[in-house]
């Protein structure tokens, strides 16, 4: 958490996770060059920084798919999750120069302006005039790249502050349709050129293993959400035993589908929003530092009487009704009014 | 799996349950990276030979024709062949107008050359190399003439295929192809037989005009109908019309 912006606020962490990420990206395209220069020496060197960098895109972009619900499955990933955005935009610059290079070589120094010919090359095709196959790609990379170009230069916590974390988030999501453009223009573009099944068996186990990661995790948090109300007393839900809440740790219950946090701190069970204000994460699956539930995926503090963030700090969450009954956590699922303070209940043995 | 301890990201270390399986999931994610990239780069369609002499500019010699497309014609004495080297401009275009202005005439200048086996072309260099040497003392002999052919095969622009640009065929070059013939350089047919065997055939109008095709049709299969003439080391259909069709 800071209370000010810096461009990036650099510690240990970040170095190495950037330097990993650097030479997994140089390692890679290196690969593809030497292999590339071996077995296809008449391919043009703007061909192969063309090809390089869309494939290191497209792959960048699946591991980045992936370590969402990698970390919501093993919370051990959370590392991989934590500086995301730094993949994020890696991945994005690489796009942008598939795409500075594409853009140029096969629209540029002709009749046209090169953007104007990227859209409008063989624009008969729009109207279906020779079937699917021929349908421009050009098109989806293009929407593609104003999509990672947006969630790239948003993607500072300056932007989260002011778009809000309800707007960010949506743009953010747009990731996935970013993802099925890309599908779109390697579809309809590389692969009507290319014969091998390399590429095409490629994007479709990538696609299964983001799918199959997302349901996964779903399933997870489904089974979590299915954790039904045993009964309902003066509008309390009973949520689990006081026992499955252990002394410093979160857990997430859900109660008439809203998503409580509940923590134990000093042998009381505070509730709070599972939602943490910073970018949406899963507060209940946190812990307690310092006497603040502290959020698994950025470490954004609350104080768990309350939900107000330590000072500097400003964000609040709100807390909800709890109380103890025969060693069962009952929750009121109505939120309190923001900054109301709750003593929490108290555990017996 | 619940680990022991909590990881906060902005604090300078990582705990030693989080760090381990987090250094596995990295290497893996790099070596998949790495391998991807690799068997990717293994799998991709060999590009034909060709050449692009980008930036050598050499003198050259020889009779400036403007049909059936703007082309110089060199005799070799040695051998008493003809070759004919298709003229283009430094971009996706054609000669410079001022140039071809001189059709008919011997000329020297500065070109660059663009070679795919006997298939030639010239970029022509800058105006301060060109000279212009009056009409020829010979005649060329007249192209030999095969009937009129329907022809398919895919609409290309000859100077990426030449070897400018490599690969220069099919969708991903489509748009480039599209801007090349849309800019001037001559169109010609890719012809593959079942045999597997590639022909390339100029495409032409008639007495030095354009050849009627559409620009947006390049990258497609096409049939084309004309007359067709071998003109030297060119293969030349007079085209009468085209339209594109499924391959």
């Amino acid at each position: 958490m800071a209370v000010g912006y810096s461009v990036v606020g650099w510690n240990k962490q970040k170095r190495v996770y950037d330097l990993v990420i650097a030479g997994s990206v140089v390692a890679a395209v290196g690969a593809f060059v030497g292999v590339t220069a071996r077995g296809n020496p008449f391919l043009t060197a703007e061909t192969i920084i063309i090809r390089a960098t869309a494939l290191a895109a497209f792959l960048l972009l699946h591991i980045i798919l992936c370590i969402g619900p990698l970390a919501r499955l093993d919370e051990r990933f959370l590392p991989l999750l934590y500086n995301r955005r730094h993949l994020g935009v890696t991945m994005f610059l690489i796009a942008l120069i598939h795409a500075a290079f594409s853009t140029l070589q096969f629209h540029g120094f002709g009749d046209a302006n090169p953007l104007v010919s990227l859209f409008t090359a063989y624009a008969s095709e729009y109207r279906a005039a020779t079937g699917l196959p021929q349908f421009p790609f050009e098109i989806f990379g293009a929407a593609a790249l104003v999509i990672l170009f947006l969630m790239a230069a948003t993607s500072h916590d300056f932007w989260l502050k002011n778009l809000g974390p309800i707007l960010w988030k949506r743009l953010h999501m747009m990731v996935y349709a970013a993802y099925l453009l890309i599908v779109l223009h390697i579809v309809l573009g590389a692969m009507q050129s290319e014969r091998s099944i390399a590429l095409p068996a490629l994007t479709a186990m990538g696609f299964a293993v983001v799918s199959m990661l997302h349901l996964a995790a779903a399933r997870r948090e489904r089974r979590a959400d299915r954790v039904a109300p045993a009964m309902a007393q003066e509008h309390f839900v009973d949520v689990c035993a006081a026992s499955d809440v252990e002394e410093g740790c979160g857990k997430v219950v859900a109660a008439d589908g809203e998503r409580i946090a509940l923590f134990r701190h000093k042998g009381k069970i505070f509730a709070l929003s599972n939602v943490c204000r910073h970018q949406g994460g899963p507060l209940g699956e946190g812990r307690i530092v310092d006497g603040c539930a502290t959020c698994p995926w950025h470490g954004w503090n609350y104080k768990v009487e309350d939900g107000t963030s330590p000072p500097p700090f400003h964000e609040i969450v709100p807390t909800f009704p709890v109380r103890v009954v025969d060693g069962r956590v009952q929750v009121r699922p109505e939120a309190n009014p923001l900054e109301t303070r709750s003593e929490g209940a108290e555990v017996t043995p | 799996m619940k680990p022991k301890s909590f990881y906060i990201g902005y604090l300078p270390s990582v705990p030693r349950e989080y760090a381990k399986p987090t250094w596995v999931a990295a290497c893996l994610m790099a070596l998949f990276l790495i391998a991807a990239m690799g068997m990717l780069a293994a799998s991709q369609e060999v590009a034909d030979a060709g050449t692009y002499e980008f930036g050598v500019l050499k003198p050259r010699e020889g009779f400036l024709r403007t049909d059936p497309v703007p082309m110089l014609t060199v005799g070799d004495q040695r051998t008493g062949s003809i070759n004919n080297y298709l003229l283009v401009g430094a971009t996706k275009e054609g000669p410079p107008a001022e140039f071809l202005a001189r059709a008919g005439e011997q000329v020297r200048f500065d070109g660059t050359l663009v070679r795919r086996g006997s298939q030639l072309m010239l970029e022509v260099g800058p105006a301060e190399s060109w000279q212009f040497l009056g009409a020829p003392s010979s005649l060329l002999p007249p192209p030999k003439q095969l009937g009129t052919m329907t022809l398919r095969g895919e609409l290309i622009d000859t100077k990426c295929f030449f070897g400018a640009m490599r690969p220069a065929v099919g969708k991903i070059h489509r748009g480039c192809a599209v801007r090349c013939l849309s800019g001037g350089i001559p169109p010609a047919l890719r012809v593959v037989d079942d045999a597997g065997n590639e022909s390339i055939v100029l495409l032409a109008g008639r007495s030095g005009t354009p050849a009627p095709v559409n620009p947006e049709w390049a990258g497609l299969f096409i049939d084309a109908t004309g007359p067709v003439e071998v003109d030297g080391n060119t293969v030349v259909m007079r085209l009468d019309v085209a339209r594109p069709v499924r391959k």
